[in-house]
């Protein structure tokens, strides 16, 4: 899976980079002093992911810790993410980090202490000025899971998450890949989220990622033990059936776990920027994006135009709220 | 006109004996041929650079840029002697890198060094970049997508990076090498060029319709992403489903008759669109006239309307205004909000 692992000389000790590195034991390893004079240096194609992977293992320099943009999560509190890693080992054919980096290897950055202690900072000072809750998400550039059980850092955010219940973490995924969330007790302030769409548009656009009904296993076993689990009906795919489909995914997930117990509904459509969309039409050239009713709006994005999205977006909630889903925790992602 | 480009002319002697070329008058290394031109650069990126812009300034006729030549490989596992088509092209110390047009085969990635890498110490720099180094690829890559025209490329193996100096070796293989190349673009690349035929629809051939070559040209476009979209139907069943039968039936000049056959294929391909935009403009229908024109937004994000008029007097000022006011705006806001 792995072709070869860049690894910063400063990090060869480094007992997150040793795990790393042990668990691809095929895989050479050579010695770098920074990740930054390859990745991203030069133009790697998106698809060489499928046959040419590399891996580095690096030290996060500048902000680790973000604000979101307005869109992210419940609103009327305040939003960040942190990164963590950058790029996915899955291949969804509308993700927006085929335009994002200039590579899509993986890289992981093993300064967790430094990154945890900024999480905190941004808590304590939240909490000076406000009583509100305070949410982080991970997964901004990579999917939290996928390759947790390789990384582990998990357990270090968790013991932050657990001093701070005003604080909220999201994990965002679309695998299945539960088991170190497992081995965690519960706590309220700790979601993760799941990112769901028809199977038909799993295995036409989520390529290499688990099946509708392993993410939906997955659910329910997470919350079969108490973990909190959110949801993202996003990004929707307009397609003739679109209604059935979705009646059935939500069926589906109602019959694994009622949906007032979710955290949340987070829905939302597909949407391009202008050279994601280029990517796009670069690496997957005879997609059904390119004959169906996205339109490039004023903003110079590519997206269905506000009729068809608000259609789109307030039919499957009113299906998710006939399924039992609350409304004050169902909601659309609007970007606009 | 396809333009094979070598940088040194060992790689091209078998070439220069077997194609039917002839000097150009005033490019020196530059051999015309009615189909195939072959070009000889020199050694580097500046000569790459060089020689390819100003021959493609020259010639107006070059469709394809196909490089052809040996190149190093710094693993070991890659045999020399062998012949792969370039995937990706990178340069050392260059951001900017240029996809290849492939042959048959997968293909490799190759850098474009500045200088001959003899040394472990300069192998090691590029080697995590890409597999295959040459010192001219990139330059010609970049200069023909500066000119809008595709690259593709051979590299045959010549030496492992690791190995002593052995540039005397690989000029005496050099007619060998020449060899190989030519017999590998004689079989491979020569015989599955210009396959690509374009769609040919049997509509055209409907003498019951007349389309003008920009009618033509969009039905095409739009049969064929009406096709990938309806992967299990074929056009003929296409067509009966939006009605073709009907459309040939109306008393209408065969002209009209594609243009009401474009707007059905249309219709069918962009259902939600035109639904909402059969919405809006039963909205205007109601206040509309010759002499007051309401305009939408096209891209469908912003609610309102603009429109252009003329009033003539306080009276036609005061009845225009009458119908404006009569404007539903609770029904726009609906369609905007997706209640269509």
């Amino acid at each position: 899976m792995i072709g070869k692992i860049f690894i910063e000389k400063e990090l060869l000790d480094d007992s997150y980079s040793k795990r790393i590195t042990s668990f691809f034991k095929a895989s050479e390893v050579v010695v770098i002093d920074n990740y930054t004079d390859y990745f991203g240096k030069y133009k790697k194609p998106y698809l060489q992911k499928r046959d040419n992977l590399n891996l580095f293992v690096a030290k996060k320099k500048g902000n680790l810790v973000k604000e979101a943009p307005d869109a992210y999560g419940v609103s009327g509190a305040p939003h960040y993410y942190y990164i963590h890693a950058f790029n996915c080992i899955y291949e969804c054919t509308y993700c927006y980090l085929q335009g994002y980096f200039d590579s899509p290897d993986l890289v992981f950055f093993v300064n967790h202490d430094e990154i945890i202690n900024e999480i905190e900072e941004t808590i304590i000072a939240h909490q000076k000025s406000s009583e509100k809750e305070i949410w982080f998400h991970a997964g901004e550039f990579s999917d939290t899971l996928a390759l947790s059980h390789v990384t582990k850092e998990l357990p270090d955010y968790y013991e932050l998450f657990k001093r701070y219940p005003n604080a909220f973490v999201e994990l965002r995924t679309k695998s299945v890949n539960t088991k170190e969330i497992e081995k965690l007790s519960p706590i309220p302030n700790m979601i993760t989220s799941f990112s769901l769409s028809p199977q038909s548009r799993v295995k036409e656009h989520d390529l290499k990622t688990p099946g509708l009904g392993a993410r939906i296993a997955a659910i329910k076993r997470l919350h079969k033990l108490g973990h909190p689990v959110g949801i993202h009906l996003d990004p929707i795919i307009y397609t003739e059936g679109i209604l059935d489909e979705y009646e059935d995914l939500i069926q589906e997930l109602a019959s694994s776990i009622p949906l007032s117990q979710l955290e949340y509904i987070s829905i939302g459509v597909v949407r391009f920027t202008k050279d994601v969309f280029n990517q796009v039409k670069m690496n997957y050239p005879t997609s059904e994006f390119f004959y169906s009713e996205l339109t490039k709006g004023q903003d110079g994005k590519i997206k269905y135009p506000r009729p068809i999205r608000m259609w789109i977006m307030n039919r499957v909630r009113d299906l998710c709220l006939q399924s039992g889903a609350s409304p004050s925790t169902t909601y659309l992602c609007m970007e606009d | 006109m396809k333009l094979l480009v070598f940088a040194h002319r060992g790689e091209a002697q078998i070439f220069l004996k077997n194609m039917a070329l002839k000097s150009h008058p005033r490019i020196n290394d530059l051999y015309v041929g009615e189909k195939e031109s072959l070009l000889i650069t020199g050694e580097g990126i500046t000569e790459a650079i060089s020689k390819l812009a100003f021959t493609l300034g020259a010639l107006d006729k070059v469709e394809e840029v196909i490089n052809i030549g040996i190149c190093g490989s710094f693993d070991e596992s890659i045999e020399i002697g062998s012949i792969f088509s370039i995937a990706h092209i990178y340069a050392e110390d260059e951001f900017k890198s240029y996809p290849c047009q492939l042959t048959k085969d997968k293909g490799l990635d190759c850098i474009t060094a500045k200088d001959r890498i003899l040394t472990e110490n300069a192998a090691n720099k590029l080697k995590n970049i890409a597999p295959l180094v040459d010192r001219e690829i990139w330059a010609l890559a970049k200069v023909a997508k500066d000119f809008g025209i595709s690259i593709s490329a051979i590299k045959l193996i010549s030496d492992h990076i690791k190995e002593a100096v052995i540039c005397e070796y690989i000029k005496d293989s050099a007619e060998d090498f020449s060899d190989k190349l030519y017999s590998h673009y004689q079989n491979q690349i020569h015989q599955t060029h210009d396959l690509e035929e374009q769609a040919s629809f049997e509509i055209f051939v409907n003498t019951k319709f007349y389309f003008t070559l920009s009618m033509r040209r969009s039905i095409s476009n739009t049969l064929k992403s009406l096709l990938s979209k309806y992967p299990q139907m074929s056009e003929i069943i296409l067509l009966q489903d939006i009605g073709i039968e009907y459309i040939e039936g109306l008393d209408l000049l065969p002209k009209q008759r594609a243009k009401e056959l474009e707007e059905a294929l249309k219709r069918k391909l962009y259902p939600l669109k035109y639904k909402i935009s059969e919405e809006l403009e039963n909205l205007k229908r109601e206040i509309i006239g010759n002499d007051l024109n309401i305009k939408f937004d096209e891209s469908l994000e912003r609610p309102g309307f603009s429109f252009s008029t003329h009033f003539s007097s306080k009276e036609d000022f005061e009845i225009k205004v009458k119908r404006l006011q009569k404007f539903d705006w609770k029904k726009l806001t609906d369609i905007f909000e997706g209640k269509f």
